[in-house]
């Protein structure tokens, strides 16, 4: 079956709010390829963010130690890689945050896996939407092999679909309960 | 110290993208192509590193077509020191440029690479660090600088990344969410350069009358062993939906009543 895995984005024990925007994406995800979603949370702080997330997933993953203290990519894709690697994951999502797009690329080289970057829509289990050319097209990219994506749910497009953002909402609604 | 910059021959900002009736790609006839501006902000910032660290070299690297030469050539012209296009026709993923610039690095060396952060052409934003994952080494995305572009060491052109003093690590503020971050990576290392690190300099007429005699050695792909097979293919290119016109709404209550039921924002 297929595995996905969330990076979770958070600092000190608090998740930071882009990685709901990332679970939101997984959940289609999720829909298209009939996966499960698991999370891995990084850094410290780690264990009271993954109480946070264990609610929306059906397992949390948490890496913490001296190492993994700052947010770097080096580090931290790593971290994310090798759990990919132990749950045989066959996607990755993170939120385009500055976090998620400094790591991402990282983990795909580390699992020779294709990235399709700043999502805008999941339109198959191995297509995407995303916008080029500063968003005056919008291209569906087909990411072969293993794959890996980040999603841009904070962007300012006039492109970014309604059925995103009310799915957007429901996740943010749901965990202030 | 040696320093490499890449350049991205890019579709001008300034055109009008138009999407090709099939949908298979942009329409690219009457389109003007210049450097990717922020290739433009890594050139400038190089040839500031090397001329504070004298003796230095920059070398700029173009992966693309015959018609890429234009772009390495205004790299020179900016003051890069010599050029190496390799050859290729047609799209290449990120992931290809990044494994084709980790061969011409591994050949040539180079302390420190410095790139734009992203092409405006395909907005991918991922090179530079699958590049940094592939040679193993360290990278700082987003280089900015804590001074304004308007400040006094902008107008005397100081590099805004740091040299350390051994010249074996260099400080980058990096624009994070929410701030700048200072990070100190260890060379050899990649950089990612961002909107606010630097104003790139004019290249003046007889910089690029020396430029048309600086040498560009040419690569091909196959001869640096990389299969150039994409791992993400672009199958269909739209135009972005037009956006709806407006309407106007009699009083507060109709407002209220459309942004909660039409809208779905409150």
């Amino acid at each position: 079956m297929a595995k996905i895995l969330l990076v979770a984005e958070q600092a000190h024990g608090h998740l930071k709010k882009a990685t709901l925007s990332a679970l939101s994406a997984a959940k289609q995800l999720a829909q298209k390829n009939g996966g499960q979603i698991e999370a891995v949370v990084i850094g410290a702080g780690a264990g009271q963010s993954a109480q946070e997330l264990a609610a929306f997933v059906s397992a949390v993953h948490t890496v913490e130690g001296a190492a993994f203290e700052h947010a770097l990519a080096e580090t931290h894709a790593a971290a994310a890689a090798e759990a990919a690697k132990k749950i045989g994951a066959t996607d990755v999502v993170l939120a385009a945050t500055a976090y998620g797009k400094d790591v991402a690329p990282r983990i795909a080289a580390k699992l020779g896996a294709g990235i399709a970057s700043d999502i805008l829509a999941v339109v198959t289990a191995s297509q995407f939407k995303r916008a080029m050319w500063a968003g005056n097209a919008i291209a569906t990219v087909e990411v072969t092999s293993s794959r890996l994506h980040r999603r841009a749910p904070m962007r300012e497009t006039s492109s970014r679909s309604a059925s995103l953002r009310r799915q957007r909402r429901r996740s943010s609604s749901s965990s202030t309960r | 110290m040696k320093i490499l910059v890449t350049v991205k021959r890019v579709e001008d900002y300034e055109s009008k993208i138009k999407v090709k009736p099939d949908n298979s790609w942009i329409v690219t006839e009457g389109v003007n192509y210049r450097a990717n501006p922020f290739d433009e902000i890594a050139v400038e910032e190089s040839l500031r590193l090397r001329d504070a660290n004298a003796p230095s070299e920059v070398v700029a690297v173009s992966i693309g077509g015959a018609a890429a030469q234009a772009e390495i050539r205004s790299a020179l012209a900016m003051g890069a020191d010599r050029g190496i296009l390799v050859k290729h026709d047609g799209f290449l993923d990120s992931d290809a440029v990044a494994r084709l610039l980790q061969k011409v690095i591994e050949k040539e060396k180079p302390e420190l690479v410095l790139m734009g952060k992203q092409a405006v052409d395909v907005d991918d934003n991922v090179t530079g660090q699958l590049l940094a994952e592939y040679l193993g080494w360290g990278q700082a995305t987003f280089a900015s600088k804590k001074e304004s572009l308007e400040s006094a060491e902008e107008k005397a052109k100081k590099p805004g990344l740091r040299l350390g003093a051994d010249k074996k690590s260099v400080q980058v503020a990096r624009e994070v969410d929410g701030g700048l971050e200072v990070l100190e990576v260890q060379l050899p290392a990649i950089v990612t350069v961002d909107l606010r690190l630097n104003v790139p300099r004019y290249a003046s007429l007889p910089n690029i009358m020396k430029a048309k005699k600086k040498p560009i050695e040419e690569m091909a792909p196959a001869a640096l062993g990389v299969d150039v097979s994409a791992k993400v293919k672009v199958v269909r290119v739209e135009a972005p939906p037009a956006r709806a016109a407006g309407i106007k709404v009699p009083d507060v209550a109709t407002l209220v009543k459309k942004l909660h039921e039409d809208a779905k924002v409150i």
